[in-house]
């Protein structure tokens, strides 16, 4: 084992490469795993895949390199706020085009602190939303029949279906 | 239950819908049929409860107006007006009320309503009905009645679980008699009798995972052992007695002016309640980290003659700095409050 490794290298889906650091690939145990196969493997030259687009793997590194000093130590409050303004400014991105692959990559990757914050951005999508701004993000086909419609309209005065 | 979200599994899917506060509900609903479907399930609530963001909203009923329920959304300081409770007993009070498996119970109690023509007393003392709300799907539903019908009675929730102990089921007769009741099984059963049986109303409450049944007028608690067979035991307590709430795992009693943490065997003063000495019949209890203080009648005195129902809450803090502050009063409930809680969606 060489403890000089302080970076690994990892091939997204689309066969592109990594880094990551080393701490930053404690927040995920996968990547954990990986890092001390590759570790403890006398052969380095294998470059581990993770099953996650370019694009997306770009945000969870970012997210994991952010994270990692507070996760490894454990910092202080003033540093937790940050981290919370950091988040929110970070979850800035399109739905289906990246919140829902960040959200599959967290849950494969068991990062539990990602996964909670990503599901928590698309719940919090809803508040300010009509029920047909919620199905074009969200890409939800409105299957109830126009019979449906007007009894639940009925049922429902003050919600709009529009 | 399929599709919830095209692109993502169901199980990440109800992990983002779990999110959702309670208010969003009846719009989100409206989106498409698994997600109506999805919102008024009981996997849905499971999951809330797993990734803690269950909400708890406060049920009231008060006396004024007539079996009027009304529940209270802390995120929004909102009140929503239930349907009217449809149980043909009129002016139905000293029922147990407790909330489990994402909905409300109102159980047995009774009434003393007179016919304002006849003068005939048209109430029942005591019942063994069971009615339960449904905050989702917005509707009353009758359960399994309970074995025993009976009023004034100790009524908490213990792991899911609905226990009753003790009351009346007559003007003279105080009964011993406790059950169980299974959300899930819709079923009561029998349980043990309580060890002592007092002529006085109690309650129970949940302390340290044990339930404690307390009678008006006595030193002593009596609480369910459920380490082996169940059983009741008695022992000598020597609480505060006033309204009681508990917040957090703690109890709190009102008495003499200030609200007491009541612990086994010592007590400490947690703030003071000045403001509420002059109001009876009010409506405390837990809701979240704090201390719901709910409606209730002043009475007349020396500066003021009036006597007024009151639709005022108060808030303490128990969790922050410990100030009272006010909520928006209720809507439609007001004056003494026949029975509150908490209701955790």
């Amino acid at each position: 084992m060489s403890s000089s490794v302080e970076a690994i290298t990892v091939l997204s889906s689309d066969g592109d490469e990594f880094k990551i650091t080393v701490s930053a690939a404690k927040l995920s145990k996968p990547l954990n795993w990986m890092l001390e196969d590759v570790c403890f493997s006398d052969d380095c030259d294998e470059v581990p895949t993770i099953e996650v687009n370019s694009k997306t793997l770009v945000k969870v590194i970012e997210y994991c390199e952010k994270h990692a000093p507070r996760a490894n130590s454990g910092a202080s409050d003033s540093d937790a706020e940050e981290l919370k303004k950091w988040d929110i400014e970070f979850m800035k991105m399109d739905v289906k085009d990246i919140l829902f692959h960040i959200l599959m990559a967290a849950n494969y990757l068991h990062m539990e602190g990602l996964y909670d914050l990503a599901c928590q951005t698309a719940a919090d999508l809803m508040k300010g939303m009509t029920v047909s701004q919620i199905r074009k993000i969200f890409h939800i086909k409105n299957d109830f029949s126009s019979e449906e419609q007007e009894q639940l309209r009925r049922q429902h005065p003050g919600c709009s279906f529009d | 239950m399929s599709g919830l979200i095209e692109g993502l599994p169901d199980h990440v899917a109800i992990m983002c819908l779990a999110r959702v506060p309670y208010y969003l509900y009846p719009k989100l609903k409206l989106v498409c049929h698994s997600w109506r479907a999805i919102f008024q399930s009981l996997e849905l609530f499971k999951v809330r409860q797993e990734v803690g963001s269950t909400e708890d909203l406060l049920c009231v009923c008060a006396f004024d107006p007539e079996n009027l329920w009304q529940m209270y959304d802390p995120l929004r300081d909102l009140w929503i007006t239930l349907p009217v409770l449809p149980s043909k007993i009129r002016h139905l009070s000293h029922f147990g009320v407790v909330s489990t498996a994402g909905k409300l119970f109102v159980i047995g109690g009774g009434s003393d309503a007179v016919d304002p023509l006849t003068g005939d007393q048209d109430g029942r003392f005591a019942t063994n009905e069971v009615w339960s709300y449904d905050p989702v799907v917005r509707k009353w539903a009758t359960q399994a009645p309970m074995l025993v019908p009976r009023a004034m009675f100790a009524c908490c929730v213990l792991n899911g679980k609905i226990i009753v102990a003790g009351g009346f089921i007559s003007y003279r007769k105080a009964i011993s008699q406790s059950e169980m009741y299974d959300p899930e099984k819709d079923e009561w059963i029998q349980m043990p009798d309580l060890q002592c049986t007092h002529n006085s109303a109690c309650s129970g409450v949940v302390i340290g995972g044990k339930v404690h049944v307390l009678h008006k007028g006595l030193s002593t608690v009596q609480v369910l052992d459920n380490g082996g067979p169940p059983r009741w035991t008695v022992e000598e307590s020597g609480w505060l007695q006033g309204p009681m709430a508990v917040v957090g795992g703690g109890l709190y009693v009102m008495s003499h002016g200030f609200i007491f943490r009541q612990d086994k065997g010592a007590k400490e003063v947690a703030c003071s309640a000045f403001e509420f000495q002059k109001r009876i019949g009010i409506g405390m209890v837990g809701v979240g980290e704090d201390l719901y203080v709910i409606g209730g009648v002043v009475g007349p005195d020396l500066w003021n003659w009036n006597v007024g129902p009151l639709a005022d809450v108060d808030i303490l803090p128990l969790g922050g700095f410990r100030l009272w502050r006010k909520a928006s009063p209720m809507s439609r409930c007001r004056g003494t409050i026949l029975g509150c809680t908490a209701l955790r969606i």
